[in-house]
């Protein structure tokens, strides 16, 4: 699989280097570096909000660092957990006086790291929550949904969270919304094609040119089936059905996110969304502020996922207030 | 003899000088299963604690400490956290010593083990290095000496692979493909196996020479 890169080595550093350069708004921090923070300081009083994974994802995480939404980034390698170093960097520069979220996926190694961090940071004062990102319905049953993945969905909690940080929540405030936002939202992915990690001997995954893996992970991770390619029309119909059937209770209005993987194009996913819309409209669903477009990629991974928060009046009045981030900007 | 600093600091040397056949092996492990880095990590992390000037330590709490940090500056992957731990239990278990009497090792590993359970969030027989470290911290229970210890450690190795080889695994990213993963070793296990074998053949295994 051909890149664009020089050492697979420096892939993440260089990447960063090019992200901080086209975005002055970002900084590195931390021994290491492999923080991205806000250009300006956190204001006092604030609680930060932070979050963490590998590289590989862009948009996420490093990207949604901005006003309205993250106030720092812990960056790992490519598909590996940011350092526990790391971690303390992006919680340490986001602690503003009163307590850090630390909002992330439901992944191992992320896991372990922002609690050892975490562990560390209360020994220096400083109060953390944790809420996870579990929005891949497809990973795990409803009843076990505390295992799901998060995937796309989490740019929702994001912005929920930043927002009512920018407000001056407290703390508790601010993980509740987050852990609200993720209780309502649900996503689910379709593959078509594998990325490479750059510097291995192949791909990722492997999956032949006709064929579709139907809820597969952001890193391959296996999903519920893989079958001959489908019609779009046919893809979105059971992926908005799969979605529905977890409908919280009196929902009405939805944040809708058709995203791209990586290398699947506009078009395609607005073939997606066109249909999404239709039956979205079918169930009886208002649709607030769609958005499509690649915001949690895999690098070149073919395919796209659909997402659907699930909107209360608190939800919407967050997810409309002013954001700016390199890669979204709300207001 | 017991082990001390230098005992260490001789592990970690000979442990980062296996690491140039054991990355590929390791790599390849993953790879059936996973991102296939497991090796890259390992040897990017034990060579981090091998760049640790652990003889010069106040004492041996203070070593496993100093390894503990630099390996968090390291390594994001789970396996690696895990190892992070292992270091920083055994460097609050050792403040102050400076030395540790081999029939005390099997206590360390337990308690390693325990740690990397409450870290993981892990339990027994999932098929992961936990359970090697189990199978090791019992193997070297009662052993007194660095030969008995290393005879029974290898041994032990050997035995938890074939043990786990053909069951499923359930937890990580491989629990997703558990059936697949049945007659596959688990990466984390089988780095720790392969390590202890190495570790166990050395001549240099009773510190003696080091000290």
């Amino acid at each position: 699989m051909k890149k664009l890169i020089n050492d697979p080595a420096n892939y993440v550093d260089e990447m960063l280097d090019g992200l901080c350069l086209a975005h002055p708004g970002l900084v590195r921090v931390g021994d290491d570096r492999r923080a991205i923070a806000r250009s300006t300081k956190i204001r006092q009083g604030k609680v930060g909000v932070v979050s963490g994974g590998g590289s590989g994802h862009l948009p996420l995480f490093t990207g949604y660092v901005g006003k309205g939404l993250l106030d720092a980034c812990a960056i790992g390698n490519v598909f590996e957990g940011p350092t526990i170093n790391s971690c303390q960097d992006a919680i340490a520069t986001a602690n503003g006086g009163a307590g850090v979220l630390c909002l992330f996926g439901n992944y191992g190694g992320d896991k372990m790291n922002f609690e050892m961090a975490g562990e560390f940071a209360a020994m220096e004062g400083v109060e953390t929550r944790t809420v996870l990102g579990t929005d891949d319905i497809a990973s795990a049953k409803p009843e076990e949904s505390q295992k799901r993945r998060g995937v796309a969905g989490l740019i929702f909690a994001y912005k929920a969270a930043g927002a009512l940080a920018e407000q001056g929540a407290s703390l508790d405030q601010v993980a509740a919304i987050a852990q609200k936002a993720v209780d309502r939202t649900r996503t689910i992915g379709v593959a078509l094609s594998s990325c490479q990690i750059p510097g291995a001997a192949g791909p990722n995954f492997t999956i032949a040119d006709d064929e579709i893996e139907f809820g597969m992970g952001i890193h391959g991770e296996p999903g519920i089936w893989r079958h001959k390619i489908r019609p779009a029309d046919e893809l979105v119909d059971e992926i908005i059905s799969l979605i529905l059937a977890e409908k919280p209770e009196g929902a009405s209005r939805v944040a809708v996110l058709v995203n791209s993987l990586g290398s699947t194009p506009f078009e395609e996913l607005f073939i997606l969304y066109r249909r999404a819309a239709q039956q979205l409209g079918t169930a009886g669903l208002t649709i607030v502020n769609p958005l499509i477009g690649p915001y949690v990629t895999s690098m070149e991974m073919g395919g796209a996922s659909i997402s659907l928060c699930f909107l209360d009046d608190e939800i919407e009045t967050l997810l409309a207030a002013p954001a700016e981030c390199p890669f979204w900007k709300v207001g | 003899m017991a082990i001390t600093l230098a005992t260490l600091a001789d592990a970690i040397t000979r442990a980062n000088a296996s690491m140039s056949s054991l990355t590929d092996v390791l790599n390849a492990a993953d790879a059936k299963l996973g991102d296939g880095d497991t090796g890259t990590m390992l040897a990017r992390l034990i060579g981090t604690f091998a760049a640790v000037d652990v003889k010069d330590a106040e004492n041996l709490g203070a070593g496993f400490m100093a390894l503990a940090k630099a390996g968090a500056a390291s390594t994001g992957s789970s396996l690696g956290t895990l190892i992070v731990t292992a270091m920083m239990t055994a460097g609050k278990a050792n403040v102050g010593k400076t030395e540790l009497a081999w029939f005390e090792l099997s206590g360390l590993l337990a308690a390693i083990r325990d740690a990397a359970m409450a870290r993981g969030k892990a339990e027994l027989g999932a098929k992961t290095i936990i359970d090697g470290l189990d199978a090791l911290a019992a193997s070297v229970e009662g052993k007194t000496d660095a030969a008995s210890t290393a005879a029974a450690a290898e041994r032990a190795m050997e035995a938890v692979l074939a043990e786990f080889r053909n069951r499923p695994s359930a937890m990580g990213r491989a629990r997703m493909f558990a059936e697949k993963s049945v007659g596959l070793d688990d990466p984390g296990m089988l780095a720790l196996a392969e390590i202890v074998r190495r570790l166990a053949k050395s001549p240099q295994h009773d510190g003696a020479s080091v000290a």
